[in-house]
């Protein structure tokens, strides 16, 4: 039996299905059996940033309204053999789909796969409430932006009010120049306002950009500081105790330097 | 015997009143007050509302009705309650007690004249002590409380989340979102948090901006807001 977890936000914009795209390749390299669900219908997002968008036949308004079979739809990722996409339905909207349905759906999944995540639309309306059905956790992305904890504040609410409990937080997009500068939220004061236990901190990096439009999670990059920090958050959601990366290697490269030379007087 | 209308207007020396009966639904006193309104708007035409009788009103309900009745063109100078003195203000608290209280000072009087003022003060003490809502836990963005008495938040109070209560605002944390104490016009009103930082604060009808003030997150003092001279002020309550 498997785990649903919930991807959500509230605003857009902040990188859900990215961390969707990418939580899930890290999990299916690890080894897990893991199936993706867009859940944005009408704004199908999570084929493309997975490249798998030239091959979807059937999609999840398929599937609960009983065209095809589940496993008819589930596209099968070639880079790994273990991660699946049920991808949502482009000329329909939210509405197609109930929240009763949903959890049906989550829940024979579930039997198949060791982790089922879903990847919420932005808003808090009939398609939120579609994404949350069938969860078990919640993991809410947020960015260093007032409006954004706002929002996620909102989302976090909304999930207790559903009985989902506990949610994790990962801050995206964090730039570590412009916190040391004192020009953006650190992550500190985001967890203070929004009292909930930290997953990740994913940093600002032109390779997620690049890897999202060349249909390539970052994690199958082993340099990229991004595809470090969603491996990491991977980890921890198996249950395994990872240390949070350090971003600032130029700084502390420097610091060890000048405390080299202090030493030396 | 007939039933009592939910609303109806009233005449005095000054102006109309709003008699209200209690216990009315609201949506129920709306309709009734339209049907009146249809019927008899021109009789009443050219005349002021000074105030009303019987339930109490949020502000949201007032300000309907207030659309209302303007709408047929009937004056509204306020929707204020004018039957029960308010605690508030000092000009009224000399005035007769509500009827509640008379009648418990009546029965008293038989039994012994003493006793009467410190009854009075139990039966006040009691209503104050049992009008209290408490909200457990974190108030997130988009969370509302409103309430006629006082409320009580054991948790912080987010930027994006509501307060609106009748009497005190006590908060066992931070409160960083829209608080209205007094919402019902009690000057006397106040808020007290861990962390006094709100949105915005509104004691009766009196409306603060907090300034933004970097420093203050060093010393989290307990602190208290009420209304002195008409503005809001803060002070520490060590």
């Amino acid at each position: 039996m498997g785990e649903s977890i919930v991807i959500t936000s509230g605003k857009g914009g902040v990188g859900k299905t990215t961390t969707t795209a990418n939580i899930g390749a890290a999990l299916a390299m690890e080894g897990k059996s893991v199936c993706v669900i867009d859940a944005d219908i009408g704004l199908r997002n999570l084929d493309i940033v997975l490249g798998l968008e030239n091959r979807i036949v059937y999609d999840i308004v398929d599937v609960v309204t009983g065209v095809c079979r589940i496993k008819q739809a589930l596209i099968k990722d070639k880079r790994f053999p273990n991660l699946f996409l049920l991808p949502a339905a482009q000329t329909k909207d939210k509405n197609a789909v109930t929240p009763e349905q949903m959890k049906e759906l989550v829940e024979d999944l579930k039997k198949t796969h060791d982790f089922i995540l879903v990847d919420c639309p932005a808003g808090i309306e009939q398609g939120f409430k579609n994404a949350i059905a069938g969860a078990d956790r919640a993991i809410v992305v947020t960015t260093p932006e007032v409006s954004a904890v706002r929002d996620a504040d909102r989302i976090i609410g909304l999930l207790e009010a559903s009985e989902i409990h506990d949610p994790r937080l990962i801050v995206n997009r964090l730039r570590v120049d412009m916190v040391k500068r004192g020009d953006m939220m650190n992550v500190e004061d985001i967890t203070d306002i929004l009292a909930v236990d930290l997953i990740g901190v994913v940093p600002d990096d032109e390779e997620v950009v690049m890897s999202t439009n060349r249909g390539e999670p970052a994690v199958f990059k082993d340099n990229a500081l991004s595809g470090m920090a969603f491996r990491n958050i991977s980890k921890r959601i198996m249950g395994e105790d990872v240390e949070f990366l350090e971003f600032d290697v130029q700084e502390s490269f420097f610091e060890k330097l000048k405390k080299a030379f202090s030493f030396g007087k | 015997m007939k039933m009592k209308a939910p609303v109806a207007f009233k005449g005095t020396v000054n102006g109309l009143y709003l008699a209200i009966e209690s216990s009315v639904d609201f949506e129920v006193l709306i309709d009734h007050l339209k049907q009146i309104l249809e019927k008899s708007a021109d009789f009443y035409k050219g005349s002021n509302i000074i105030g009303c009788k019987g339930q109490q009103m949020s502000y949201a309900e007032k300000y309907q009705l207030e659309t209302i009745i303007q709408s047929y063109g009937i004056g509204v100078d306020s929707l204020e309650r004018i039957d029960e003195p308010q605690k508030s203000s000092a000009v009224l608290s000399d005035e007769p007690k509500s009827i509640e209280k008379e009648v418990v000072i009546e029965k008293e009087v038989v039994v012994e004249k003493e006793v009467v003022v410190e009854k009075e003060v139990v039966v006040e003490k009691a209503v104050m002590q049992s009008d209290t809502k408490f909200v457990y836990g974190t108030m997130r963005s988009g969370k509302g409380v409103e309430f006629s008495g006082n409320v009580i938040v054991l948790g912080d109070v987010n930027p994006g989340s509501e307060i609106i209560a009748g009497g005190n605002v006590i908060v066992i944390g931070k409160l960083l979102g829209f608080v209205h104490a007094g919402a019902y016009g009690d000057d006397e009103a106040f808020v007290v948090a861990n962390y006094l930082a709100p949105t915005q604060i509104r004691i009766s009808r009196y409306i603060s901006v907090p300034p933004k003030d970097e420093n203050r997150t060093v010393n989290r003092l307990t602190e208290k807001a009420s209304v002195s001279n008409g503005v809001i002020k803060i002070e520490s309550i060590h």
